[in-house]
């Protein structure tokens, strides 16, 4: 169920109510994103070795204290990229060129379907763990804080990310198709904080997008 | 022995899975697994040798990843070494097999929707099929293919840089979709006209998951077919991935799977020796399928198949510029908006395949068909009919676009029969052949006919079969001849009862006759009758859609008329509806302010009886952009209504224009604005916002679209001397070509001013790449573009 809350919130309306017009547009938009997305992601569970900087696992050597941080006491780790496929790019670059204002709300209606989806497959990976004993900390991004995005590639040939869900990198190391995610999440039996942690956190108090409260 | 002399005789098998064999040799993860063809030769050879002796016809040299974006000027050298060491490892064995070269995904999405043109695309390909064929490979192997546009390169590239037979295979979810959304259908389509020895499924699923998948390609496949499974679905355990099906599984499934039809069968992912021994055991003795012609008449687009000679086809016929000024004006003036909108309609309206004409003595031609299919198809997923004399433009269009195209058209005489069909050969096609020759239209059904049967033959001598001839037996109109309708529907008759596929431009019936709708949605009806498999028309007419509809109903086409009761019941309801909850008259300028495109457009015309263009600009159009503009920027009316508003304006606009033109008077433009989304990025959601402001503030905007690279902006601005550009960039990594871009702009075209926005961005972090000014919004683009325009004025 994609959160009309959200796609508001990204569509810069900061609290603001849309007038009827747009929330009509919103609903064409949500129900033609459901039709052209194929949501699919895949996951790959491997031991990890953790030290202050570092993280070890799935063969890559990954470089970020912050990370090391949200990993701390895990043994294991998840590796996750998942995608709204290329339907949705096409469904935007559709109106980009027919329609910009539509383009404009499928846009955001595809970015909250995209943070749902995630969320979905988190939950369910929880669930699955949970029988273990084990809890699942938030997801951690390449490009995030001080992990480099430059690892994202390895990071996709671990997943076999264009065979099994069709995401590929620009030269500029930008993910296609757009609506796609890839994350790191640590398994742990230390039961830590709230686990799902929004834009609130971020720094740029100023940002049109920043949810409220 | 030769692939072609065994192909058929008796089950060929493929070997299986590399990447996990090379793993347990010790490849680590994120190594190229092609490197070791030179670095350990030994290891490659060692898992090939243990394919041949489980019983494998044909091993794939390791070169799937071989290409030219990973491996650069090395490339030829990994491929040579790949091969070589597939062909000794046969001779070592002293056994008898094939080696292909093996050519996979190049790692990179084709454009549109990626970064890859599709020509480099053909010319990574050539240059890896080259050097397998220099080193001795014995056929090509393309496979694991998720996109069909990648898919058609490779092919292309093969055939164009080899005289290798050619295998192709492609990745099905269980959705039975291809990634780039695909159908089994689509794909038999495209390959068969590509005409590619043998077609079909590799990787994603297991042999259980491709049962149904490869049913649908073997009930409308007319060629061999491949099969190559993973071991089942793939989990993780232990961080290792495991496939579950056991050899003995694995070759139990295969023995179905070869007896629906498959003639090669081998392996993928997770499948290993005792996997292929297995199935070589199982099915070394079952005799191949027989293979019987499909008699399909099919066109394809890069997601799904329409066949003609079922339930009648519509194609759309709009995009054509003949008795249209306006369209003709579009082409002039490259309004390539226009046309994409044209299509999009007959889309809605119910077209099924759109006919793309664009020939105009004064444009160039070729050029121009190429850029319209590529832009249709990446916004519509139609299959399109290239309508065109003009070979070059049907060529290019045919190479480049993303199926199996319908081709418009051939006729009789021998000169067009020799240019159209190594087309059609080439590159696939259902084609058009109008009954006429060097002496005309035949004003008989056995004219005509004698006409249809040479093309057949014809087409035969070229390989290319009756099913991919659609004939037009050429509708004359009424009004010069008071049986040309009969003989024309005489001619469908006999062609359809022949098996043949017919298709007829509807409309020219009743030229010069009035209320032309009568006449041909009554034509239409006993062209439909007559056996009609596809009726060119303007889905846009209603008369010709309710006598579709009523067709389907009346044919059987519609089962328990529902399609026909959801369409007209629920027309019916809402239409007072509709009626009713009108608005009462609102000004020009309150029909923008709310964002109301088609009461804009209509009003504007109305008030044009009351005044000047000039005026409802300034009185009107200008004012109520100013508003929702002001409202904008004090947060009180956000994006989408602000973008609502822009169109609505635009649709005035355009009323205007048309106007003035039709009056001879000129469009004044304020100056030219070059906007582009910069190299590496490709989000351009934010620049097309501002195309579509400044547009409506009179600024001539030329939209380099994403991706573009520094020297493309800089050749632009010197070419229009445009005083302002603005770019655009996302992401931290593309800023960097952004402030390249910058400094070239400023020391090649100093005059010009540039404008930067993007959601990275921050005027500290513009000020500091050397933009002259940073746009946070898109109104500000505006408001800078304004004061550019006061002093480039002055």
């Amino acid at each position: 169920m994609i959160d009309r809350q959200e796609v508001i919130r990204y569509l810069g309306y900061k609290g603001h109510i849309p007038t009827q017009d747009v929330l009509d547009l919103i609903e064409v938009c949500i129900k033609e994103v459901e039709a052209a997305a194929e949501p699919k992601h895949v996951v790959r569970r491997f031991p990890a070795r953790v030290t202050d900087s570092s993280v070890a696992a799935g063969g890559l050597s990954l470089h970020s204290r912050q990370l090391a941080r949200n990993l701390k006491d895990c043994k294991e780790v998840i590796f996750f990229a998942a995608t709204l496929g290329i339907g949705v790019d096409r469904l935007l670059h559709k109106y980009l060129k027919l329609q910009v204002s539509k383009a404009v709300v499928v846009q955001a209606v595809a970015a909250a379907a995209m943070e749902t989806y995630c969320n979905q497959c988190q939950l369910e990976i929880e669930k699955a763990c949970a029988k273990e004993g084990l809890f699942v900390r938030p997801r951690y991004s390449p490009g995030y804080g001080d992990l480099s995005l430059k690892v994202q590639n390895e990071f996709l040939q671990v997943l076999q990310a264009q065979k099994t869900v069709g995401i590929v990198l620009t030269e500029g190391d930008i993910m296609l198709p757009e609506k796609s995610v890839t994350a790191i999440m640590g398994l742990s039996s230390v039961k830590t904080g709230c686990h799902r942690e929004g834009c609130e956190i971020c720094s740029n108090t100023g940002c049109a997008y920043r949810r409220a409260k | 022995m030769k692939f072609q002399e065994l192909l058929g005789k008796r089950i060929l098998f493929l070997d299986g899975g590399m990447g996990t064999l090379l793993q347990e040799r010790g490849l680590m993860p994120g190594e190229l697994p092609e490197t070791w063809n030179l670095t350990k030769p030994e290891a490659v050879k060692e898992i090939h040798k243990a394919y041949l002796e489980a019983g494998a016809d044909i091993i794939l040299a390791n070169t799937f990843g071989a290409n030219g974006l990973k491996f650069a000027d090395k490339v030829g050298e990994i491929v040579a070494a790949g091969v070589q060491n597939a062909k000794a490892a046969v001779a070592e064995c002293g056994k008898e097999a094939l080696v292909a070269l093996d050519m996979g995904p190049t790692g990179k999405l084709l454009k549109p929707m990626g970064t890859l043109d599709f020509e480099d695309a053909v010319t990574l390909y050539k240059e890896v099929a080259a050097a397998g064929e220099k080193a001795g490979a014995d056929l090509i192997v393309i496979e694991t293919m998720s996109d069909t546009y990648e898919l058609k390169a490779a092919v292309l590239a093969a055939k164009e840089a080899t005289n290798l037979p050619v295998i192709a295979t492609v990745i099905f979810g269980e959705n039975e979709k291809m990634l780039t959304g695909a159908t089994p259908e689509a794909v038999v389509a495209l390959l068969e006209g590509l005409r590619v020895d043998a077609i079909g499924m590799n990787c994603g699923l297991g042999p259980e998951q491709m049962k149904p998948i490869f049913a649908k390609m073997a009930a409308c496949a007319s060629v061999p077919l491949v099969i190559s499974p993973n071991a089942g679905l793939p989990r993780t355990e232990n961080g290792r991935t495991v496939f579950d099906v056991t050899p003995e599984a694995f070759a139990e499934d295969m023995a179905e799977l070869v007896g629906m039809g498959a003639w090669i069968a081998g392996g993928c992912c997770g499948t290993t020796p005792a996997h292929i021994k297995a199935l070589v055991d199982k099915c070394r003795d079952i005799e191949p399928q027989a293979l019987t012609e499909k008699e399909l008449t099919v066109v394809s687009s890069y997601s799904h198949a329409v066949v003609l000679g079922e339930k009648p086809v519509i194609i759309g016929e709009r995009i054509n510029p003949t008795g249209k000024s306006k369209f003709k004006q579009a082409l002039r003036e490259h309004n390539i908006q226009y046309i994409l909108e044209e299509g999009s309609r007959q889309v809605d309206a119910g077209a099924h395949i759109l006919d793309v004409n664009v020939g105009l003595p004064e444009i160039d031609e070729p050029t121009m068909m190429k850029e319209v299919v590529y832009e249709l198809q990446s916004i519509l997923d139609t299959p399109l009919q290239i309508d065109t004399t003009n070979m070059a433009a049907m060529e290019q269009a045919m190479r480049i676009y993303n199926g199996k195209p319908m081709v418009n058209s051939v006729n009789g005489k021998k000169e067009v029969m020799q240019e159209v069909f190594p087309l059609v050969k080439k590159y696939g096609g259902a084609v058009v052949a109008l009954c006429l020759d060097e002496n005309g239209i035949p004003d008989t059904v056995e004219g005509r006919l004698a006409i249809a049967e040479s093309i057949y033959k014809t087409a035969a001598e070229y390989g290319i079969s009756r099913k991919d001839i659609v004939v037009d037996a050429l509708t004359m109109t009424m009004s010069t001849d008071d049986y040309a309708a009969q003989v024309t529907l005489d001619a469908v008759k006999a062609i359809t009862s022949q098996g043949g596929r017919t298709v007829l431009g509807v409309s020219n019936i009743s030229f010069g006759l009035p209320q032309r709708e009568l006449i041909n949605a009554a034509f239409y009806t006993l062209a439909l009758q007559a056996g009609l498999s596809a009726g060119i028309i303007n889905p846009n007419a209603k008369a010709m859609m309710q006598a579709y509809d009523a067709y389907l109903v009346l044919g059987g086409y519609d089962t328990q008329c529902m399609q026909y009761v959801e369409k007209y019941a629920v027309a019916q309801a809402t239409a007072p509806a509709a009626a009713s909850i009108t608005p009462t008259r609102l000004s020009l300028k309150e029909c923008i302010i709310k964002g109301f495109k088609e009461q804009t457009a209509k009003v504007s015309k109305e008030m044009l009886s009351e005044k000047t263009p000039l005026e409802l600009i300034n009185e009107e159009l200008v004012p109520a952009l100013d508003v929702v503009g002001q409202g904008f920027e004090k947060g009180t009316l956000f994006l989408p209504q602000l973008l609502m508003s822009a169109e609505a304006a635009k649709a005035g606009f355009e009323v205007l224009k048309e106007f003035m033109q039709q009056s001879g008077q000129e469009e004044s433009k304020k100056m030219t604005v070059v906007l582009a989304t910069v190299k590496g990025d490709i989000h351009d959601i934010g620049k097309n916002i501002v195309k579509v402001l400044l547009e409506n503030y009179a600024y001539d905007v030329i939209d380099l679209g994403k991706d573009v690279p520094p020297e493309t902006i800089v050749d632009e601005v010197i070419k229009t001397k445009a005083p302002l550009a603005g770019l655009s960039a996302l992401m931290t990594t593309t800023v960097a070509s952004m402030e390249e871009t910058i400094r070239l702009l400023h020391e090649k075209a100093p005059c010009c001013k540039v404008v930067v926005g993007g959601a990275v961005l921050t005027k500290e972090y513009s000020d500091s790449i050397g933009a002259d000014y940073y746009a946070k919004d898109a109104m500000q683009t505006v408001h800078f573009a304004e004061e550019v325009y006061k002093s480039f004025i002055n």
